[in-house]
């Protein structure tokens, strides 16, 4: 086998580990806190501690509210779908179909996710826009949106080394491939030789 | 195949085009009565386009706007890229899946914008509705998921992928084939056991 091939197998075997650590990050990022938001300076005032599903506040006494971006769902079923595309392209005849799969969730994780860390920059931007300039509003990422950035980067890196797998294969199409079989079972060029052993006991 | 691939990319273009247009329609719109008069909130994904409530419900645009442009950006690029280098092809289902990704989390804001403003438990109902622009966006991913899959290579890799083990090419007009027992010409025909031509049955009968 030679080393462009082996590497191009090196490769596939990479991604599925990757896609399922990406995958694996996001579902855990999703318990985590994304970002705190309130006034700059104040500690124990209004400040909201936000994850992927609620808004927690003290201001509220515990209470949670619903976010606007509830990005919890689209996180955690984007990352199943990854899932599911690698145990896809684990089996010979869903291997091809496992790949678009394994693609689309993390293309899609990677949507859902830049459209959650823009809305975030949208939105300091937009309420210190409407408040008065004494007073800053100020959005601090935590450590799930990190998390949650990690996750998809190493999702898609995946998702694409495993389309490169058959990159290769695509390009000798034209010429042929010879395939030595390990069988002993070949007819030599003038027949085999039992032919041979007959005539000469006649 | 070919025509299919080519279908494809011009429907990842339309795919591409209709989600940038759907970042210029109304992303949702809340209305409600007040003493008679309607109150309208209608937000493009880019701005603020009427606000009769100035600012009281502290709306603002859901703004898709700048990952829609992005996904379809990748999409177009890898729709015509794709004409030169054949690999670049997977960034068409890359941009599909972004897109998609971005309507599911503009349709999850509308959602999420409704659930606040029933929160706000105003005496006044709000009627919140899904503008066309999200709509529009939904279907763009839709067209940009299918076109996609069909501007992959499907039914040669599925080909390929059923034969995990040696590929088995059939050479065409080669004549130079060793049948499975030899030349027949090797052996020389003592008693032909397998008569080919009319005549020799004859002879054989005769002895």
């Amino acid at each position: 086998m030679s080393r462009k091939s082996r590497r191009v197998i090196d490769r596939g075997k990479i991604a599925a580990p990757l896609v399922l650590v990406g995958a694996g990050l996001a579902v855990v990022s999703s318990f985590m806190n994304t970002y705190g938001s309130g006034q700059v300076g104040e500690q124990n005032g209004r400040r909201f501690t936000t994850s992927l599903w609620i808004q927690t506040s003290k201001y509220q006494e515990g209470a949670s509210t619903a976010t606007y971006y509830g990005a919890g769902w689209p996180v955690v079923i984007t990352a199943v779908a990854m899932v599911v595309g690698v145990v896809l392209m684990a089996r010979g005849r869903t291997a091809h179909a496992g790949r678009l799969v394994t693609l689309t969730a993390a293309g899609g994780l990677a949507g859902v996710v830049l459209f959650y860390v823009l809305q975030l920059w949208h939105e300091e931007a937009t309420i210190n826009e409407s408040w008065p300039a004494s007073q800053r509003y100020e959005v601090v990422l935590h450590e799930g949106t990190y998390l949650l950035i990690a996750a998809v980067i190493i999702g898609l890196v995946g998702a694409v080394l495993a389309q490169k797998r058959e990159e290769p294969a695509e390009q000798p199409e034209e010429e042929v491939v010879v395939h030595q079989l390990d069988s002993d079972d070949d007819t030599p060029p003038f027949g085999i030789a039992i032919a041979e052993q007959e005539q000469e006991a006649r | 195949m070919t025509t299919r691939r080519v279908f494809g990319a011009v429907l990842v273009f339309v795919a591409a085009g209709l989600a940038v247009a759907a970042t210029f329609l109304n992303s949702y719109v809340v209305q409600a009565q007040l003493q008679g008069r309607t109150l309208r909130y209608e937000a493009t994904s880019w701005v603020t386009e009427r606000d009769d409530f100035r600012g009281a419900l502290l709306l603002g645009p859901i703004e898709y706007g700048e990952p829609a442009v992005g996904a379809a950006l990748v999409m177009a690029l890898a729709a015509v890229l794709a004409f030169r280098i054949p690999a670049v092809r997977v960034g068409s289902l890359l941009g599909a899946g972004l897109l998609a990704g971005v309507a599911w989390s503009a349709v999850r804001s509308v959602q999420g914008t409704v659930a606040k403003l029933k929160e706000l438990e105003a005496p006044v109902p709000f009627d919140v509705e899904q503008g066309d622009g999200v709509t529009m966006l939904i279907v763009a991913a839709g067209v940009a998921v299918v076109s996609a899959v069909l501007h992959q290579e499907l039914p040669r890799r599925v080909r390929e992928a059923t034969g995990d083990g040696a590929v088995i090419h059939q050479i065409e007009g080669d004549e130079s084939e060793t049948p499975p027992y030899g030349f027949p010409v090797i052996v020389e025909p003592i008693e032909p056991r397998h008569p080919q031509s009319a005549d020799e049955p004859k002879e054989s009968k005769s002895d």
